[in-house]
Order: C-alpha cells, then sequence, then structure tokens
C-alpha cells in the first residue's frame, strides 16, 4: 500500500525551508564536536535562530541552498559548538579572552596592512583555515562576504564590538605573520 | 603631502581589505565542501521531540514577526496614498471655495457658518431710485439691489417680499415687464422649461452666469456677493439684459 504524500512549495514558508535543507547537517557537524546531541540540537538552534532574524544576511547570502549559505552555516555551527565545548570544559574561553581587549585597533601605517596588501592568494584555503579560529572566521564572512560594520556584527553574535574589532585585528595579524614566514622561507631557499 | 599620505594609506587598506575578502571566499568554498561530506552521513540522524517543538515555536514567532511587518508596511502605504489624495482634496476644495461662491456657500452651509459673519452689504446711496419708486419698497428693507442702467421708459412698479427672496418688477407701460430676483445662494432653486430654448454662458462682471432665449423671452442667472439673481424679460434681447444685470448695485433705500 502506497502513502503518497503532497507538499505544496509555495505554502511551505522559507523558515521551514531552511530547516528542512540545513539541519541533519548542522546536527551531524555539531555532534562531532560536542558528542552529545542535546548540547548540538542546541546549538543548531541558536544559528538557525541567529542567520533567520537577519533579514539583511539572508538576502546577501542568496539562495536558501547556495554554497555561500551551505558555507557560512558549516562556519557558524562550528564557531558556536567550538565555543560551547570550551565553556563545559571550563577551559579558558579563548573567544572571550577580556585581556585581548586592550589590543589597540590597526592602522594602515602598520605592517599588518602593507603585508596583506602585497599578498597573493598562495596557500590553500585549508591553510588559512588552520590558521583561524572559527569566531574569526564567522567575523570575517560577516564582514567581508555579507558587508556588515563591525556594530552590526557585535549585534549578530552577541558580542561586544569592541571584541570584534580585536578579532579581526588578530585574524590579520596571524594571516600577515604566516605570509612573511612563508615568504621569508622561499627566499632563503633561494639563496640556498 | 597629507593628502598624498592619505590616499597611499586608503590605498593599502583597500588592497588589504581584498585580499581578506578573496580568503573570505576561499574559506566560505572550504565550508561548502566540508558540507557536502557532512550531508553523506546526514540523513541517519534522528531529531528528537524536544527539538521539533522548539523549531516549531521558533519558525511560529519568526512568521508572526514577518506577519506584523508586512501589515505594518501596508498600513504605511496606505497611509502615504490616503495623504496625498486628502491633500489634493483639500487643495482643490480650497481653491474652489476662494474662486466659486456657489461653492463657498455650500461649505459655509455644511459647516453651519453663519453666511452673515463674512459678507456685509453696504447699500451705497444713490439717485437712482425716485422718490415714488421708493415708497413702492417695504419699510423694513433699508438696502436693495437695483438696475441702475435700465432701457428707456422701464420704471419699478412692483417690490415683493417672499422672505429670503425678493423680487423687482418693472415696466414700461405698455405690458412690457423685466423682473429681477434676489435671493441667497444655495437657498432656491430657479427651474427653467429648456424645450425649444436655447441656453449659454455668460459673464456678468466677471463672473459666470447661465442664460436661456426663446422667441419671445430671456432669462439669466448668476451667482454673486453670495446671492443668486435672476433677471427675467418677455421683451429684451439678451445683450440688452447683459447690460442690465452688469449695473445691479445695492443701493440704499431708506
Amino acid at each position: 500500500m502506497f502513502f503518497f504524500v503532497f507538499t505544496d512549495d509555495k505554502s511551505e514558508s522559507k523558515y521551514c525551508k531552511m530547516y528542512a535543507l540545513h539541519e541533519r547537517v548542522m546536527l551531524r557537524l555539531a555532534m562531532n564536536i560536542l558528542q552529545d546531541q542535546g548540547l548540538a540540537e542546541d546549538v543548531v538552534q541558536e544559528c538557525f535562530l541567529s542567520l533567520l532574524e537577519n533579514e539583511k544576511l539572508l538576502k546577501k547570502l542568496g539562495d536558501p541552498d547556495s554554497p555561500a549559505t551551505r558555507g557560512y552555516l558549516v562556519m557558524m555551527v562550528k564557531s558556536k559548538a567550538i565555543n560551547l565545548y570550551h565553556k563545559i570544559k571550563k577551559q579558558k574561553d579563548v573567544i572571550n579572552d577580556d585581556e585581548n581587549l586592550l589590543y589597540r585597533i590597526e592602522d594602515a601605517n602598520s605592517n599588518t596592512e602593507k603585508i596583506l596588501a602585497n599578498a597573493e592568494m598562495l596557500m590553500e584555503a585549508r591553510q588559512y583555515l588552520n590558521l583561524l579560529d572559527p569566531m574569526e572566521i564567522n567575523i570575517m564572512i560577516l564582514k567581508y562576504y555579507a558587508g556588515f560594520q563591525n556594530t552590526e556584527i557585535a549585534a549578530i553574535l552577541k558580542i561586544d564590538s569592541n571584541l570584534v574589532g580585536v578579532k579581526l585585528h588578530r585574524a590579520k595579524k596571524k594571516l600577515a605573520t604566516e605570509i612573511e614566514r612563508n615568504r621569508k622561507q622561499k627566499e632563503a631557499a633561494g639563496h640556498g | 603631502m597629507d593628502d598624498l599620505k592619505k590616499k597611499y594609506d586608503d590605498a593599502v587598506r583597500e588592497r588589504s581589505d581584498a585580499f581578506m575578502k578573496t580568503v573570505t571566499i576561499s574559506i566560505l568554498e572550504e565550508g561548502a565542501e566540508e558540507y557536502e561530506e557532512l550531508l553523506k552521513n546526514a540523513g541517519e540522524l534522528h531529531l528528537s521531540d524536544e527539538y521539533q517543538e522548539k523549531k516549531k515555536k521558533i519558525i511560529a514567532s519568526l512568521e508572526k514577526s514577518d506577519r506584523k511587518r508586512l501589515w505594518k508596511n501596508r498600513w504605511k502605504a496606505a497611509g502615504k496614498i490616503a495623504a496625498v489624495i486628502a491633500l489634493c482634496l483639500v487643495t482643490v476644495c480650497t481653491v474652489l471655495t476662494v474662486s466659486v461662491d456657489a461653492f463657498r456657500y455650500k461649505v459655509f452651509e455644511f459647516l453651519k457658518i453663519d453666511h452673515g459673519e463674512y459678507l456685509e452689504l453696504v447699500p451705497i446711496d444713490s439717485d437712482y431710485i425716485r422718490e415714488d419708486e421708493r415708497a413702492l419698497f417695504p419699510d423694513d428693507w433699508e438696502g436693495s439691489f437695483y438696475p441702475t442702467s435700465l432701457p428707456k421708459g422701464f420704471a419699478l412698479i412692483e417690490t415683493f417680499d417672499g422672505g429670503a427672496i425678493k423680487k423687482l418688477t418693472f415696466g414700461d407701460g405698455e405690458d412690457h415687464f423685466l423682473n429681477l430676483t434676489v435671493s441667497p445662494a444655495g437657498e432656491t432653486k430657479t427651474g427653467v422649461n429648456n424645450e425649444d430654448v436655447k441656453a449659454s454662458e455668460v459673464e456678468i462682471n466677471g463672473v459666470k452666469g447661465d442664460a436661456w432665449e426663446d422667441k419671445d423671452t430671456c432669462l439669466i442667472v448668476w451667482i454673486n456677493y453670495e446671492h443668486q439673481f435672476s433677471l427675467y424679460s418677455s421683451t429684451l434681447t439678451l445683450d440688452e439684459m447683459l447690460k442690465i444685470a452688469e449695473s445691479v448695485k445695492y443701493l440704499k433705500i431708506k
């Protein structure tokens, strides 16, 4: 005996569609990190709420099943899951490291900006991923892909706006350091 | 020098941001690849009842916010349209009230405004009315609308006080008559038998009026000084009637 279930696409809201497309993948990723379905489900719900409340971000990501949406969801889940993992393990929460709020925000005269301005994409994206923590990646996506200002990013991620600036600066510093190290290695190899 | 330095700094920052954007896009692509890998094993997962409940609540709350936002936008749009329409109506009504007596009268009547407050007729001293003609006016008439240019031989022969309607009848002693009827604008209606009648628009001292002529009679009706005037004759031509109409003034009687 066969039961046919007809669904009317038009009546399914965009929110239901988003959940249906991505919830299982996001849950799988969160569970890989947290090893607990209950905690993983909480992280997934938080990610959906954070994304679906933001019309501007949804518009920027475009199609609900676009590569940009998939990539963003993966990074967002990683960021929240790792954050929760650290909190549970009572390790130092590197995401909310208050000491680093004393960082000064960079200006264009610093070497970091100049190194990045002259850099080329010589590394695989995977290597950049390895350098940066999930929160930094999340902020970079919101800043450089979605075009949000620091205050808007802070509101989306529910963190301090100073922290957004600090994380961006730290991300740039890490990339610039690695690029300089590679350049010197190449120069040394060239001379050797 | 400072300008050049600023331009250089801006250029460096722009290139640095461009590099960061390129890295970000690469990271997103990497994330999308990882998604594909995760998708292979995701189908086996069972979602708990608690999760499903919370999901329903979140979706319901988001949809409710959407509906509120939609209604708010619709009301805003309707409000804007209504405001534009209201503005146009007010503008048109203001122009009509100022320039068209009949319209102004209707507006005042609607708003229950006493016209008398806004129109004060001051009778002019004049010798046009002879003493024997003055005797024909009722005692309580201080002033009256009176044509100061009449065809030769015509004189006032009768007055009629119908309350709001006042009528003067002129005759030339040879069965030729001319009637001038005056009433507050909007309070009386003039019926015209328009069978075999030539109707036309006329102008009396810059005020528009209507005229009807047939082979024997001529009637002109116009509104001025918040009064309706009807000038009727069975012998005069339209041109002669227009001359008489233009000569009507408010004269002192007593």
